[in-house]
């Protein structure tokens, strides 16, 4: 009795009419019949207890089959789980390892490299500038001292037509004279005439020669402008301030990927982290096989109790003290424990494990309501 | 380019201020001949004035380095500022001449 807690009121109501007289004869005399009918109702009860011991079987049975098989689901989850996160985890390494590289001409190199190579470079660029520069100033120096050398040769030039307008006149008084002479100074008329000549040729040539210096001057002079614009670069402000700005630039991108790369590590441990404590979540559910082996032994232990209880009924018959097994099964007692099952899905199993094979009655429509609000037939919500 | 020249015993000091410019060449060029002609073992260009310089008055600075070594005198660059040493920096100048801060 004490299994289904306190009896239900029509019983107790019956004890209490009942029993306590019974009790008191049974210590002096006892009635055949009064004892026969408690034994009626004791195997009654056990029968109800053996049924309920069978659905009870049943529902561990299906209860440990629900685990196994959910266990083994989520461990193949897990598994999977544990899987992509090491995938994830080897692909986040690979690209903290990446990042601070560059590939140039299918060549890595890392970006501080790469930053510091930029600034040699706009440095060599800078040197090869002012060389260039230097070059140029000094070939406008080479230059004036042409310019320098060809003035003077002008002033020769400029000289030798003074010169040769001596010459001139010399040749002409040469002239007057040979006339004075008469026939004897013929000849010295005939080398006046030349001498002349030939001052006259001079005259045409050093202008000539003048013009083709100050061509050459001129050319000279235009070098000398793209020699200047060869030379000027333009340093200004800007131009400084964008070299500076690129060096900044590369420095705060060496700064920024190192940080990203930090940010990947951390990353990748954490995810390795996960990795270690789902494969160690898999292990754990190796609990459902111990859990597996200790229902299985209930559900031994409880068989035998069936069995106990079966054994005791046959003696019973075989003692004539009854005349069969299954007494009428007590409602009371069926409703007490059919009412103690919310899942309606058991319930329902329960109903028909405990009355299925027992005397046909009109239990059907009077089952007991559930005892909780939260038993409904949906057995989704209920297992949570 | 303006220049002011300061003699003692054995060094010319030469302090440059304004801009150093293509323009100015032919004045350079007689400040380094004349500083050859004197005869002075060292010479120090003082920068301190000088606010801005283009890459022909950094060339320049290339040819009086030259100028000083043909002629076997001393050339030192005193105190660029601003702009002018940026760029010194970035020509990495302190590599081909005696720098002083």
């Amino acid at each position: 009795m004490q299994l289904f807690g306190s009896p239900p009121k029509a019983v107790a109501a019956q004890q209490r009419t009942t029993s306590n007289p019974m009790m008191v004869q049974s210590r002096q005399s006892c009635d055949d019949g009064e004892v026969a009918d408690l034994l009626r109702r004791l195997l009654a009860l056990s029968s109800v207890q053996r049924r309920t011991l069978v659905s009870l079987v049943n529902e561990i049975q299906i209860a440990s089959t629900h685990m196994e098989t959910s266990v083994e689901q989520l461990s193949n989850q897990f598994r999977n789980v544990a899987e992509a996160t090491r995938e994830q985890s080897t692909a986040i390494n690979q690209l903290a390892k990446s990042v601070g590289k560059v590939e140039i001409e299918g060549e890595n190199v890392e970006l501080a490299d790469f930053a510091s190579s930029i600034g040699h470079s706009l440095s060599d660029l800078i040197e090869k500038i002012v060389q260039l520069s230097s070059r140029g100033v000094s070939m406008v120096y080479a230059l004036d001292d042409v310019l320098l050398e060809l003035k003077s040769v002008e002033d020769s030039v400029g000289k030798i037509g003074a010169i040769n307008e001596l010459t001139n006149l010399l040749a002409l008084n040469a002239k007057i004279e040979a006339a004075r002479c008469g026939e004897a100074g013929r000849g010295f008329s005939v080398v006046a005439d030349e001498l002349r000549s030939l001052s006259k040729s001079v005259n045409v040539l050093a202008p000539a020669i003048k013009k083709q210096i100050d061509s050459i001057s001129g050319g000279l002079r235009k070098s000398y402008s793209l020699l200047r614009e060869i030379a000027t670069l333009d340093m200004s402000e800007e131009n400084l301030q964008a070299n500076l700005r690129i060096r900044k630039m590369m420095a705060a991108l060496v700064e920024q990927n190192g940080q990203l790369a930090s940010a990947l590590e951390t990353n990748a441990a954490a995810t390795e982290k996960i990795t270690n404590q789902v494969a160690a979540a898999v292990v754990s559910m190796q609990f459902q096989d111990r859990t597996k082996q200790r229902l299985e032994n209930v559900n031994t232990v409880l068989g035998v109790l069936s069995t106990a209880i079966e054994t005791m009924g046959s003696e019973a018959v075989a003692s004539g003290a009854v005349d069969r097994v299954d007494g009428d099964v007590d409602e009371a007692w069926l409703n007490q424990v059919i009412g103690q099952c919310t899942l309606g899905e058991m319930r329902a199993r329960f109903v028909k494990g405990i009355m299925g094979d027992g005397p046909s009655g009109s239990h059907g429509s009077e089952l007991p309501a559930p005892v909780t609000a939260t038993a409904d037939a949906d057995d989704g919500v209920e297992l949570f | 380019m303006q220049v002011e020249k300061r003699t003692n015993d054995t060094s010319l000091e030469i302090k440059f201020s304004g801009n150093l410019s293509f323009s100015d060449h032919s004045a350079f060029r007689s400040l380094l001949s004349d500083v050859s002609r004197d005869g002075v073992r060292s010479c120090v260009f003082d920068l301190s004035g000088l606010t801005s310089i283009d890459s022909a008055g950094l060339g320049m600075f290339m040819i009086a380095r030259d100028e000083a070594a043909k002629n076997g005198w001393k050339l030192t660059i005193k105190s660029p500022k601003g702009r002018v040493k940026s760029l010194f920096d970035i020509a990495r100048f302190d590599k081909l001449l005696a720098i002083e801060a």
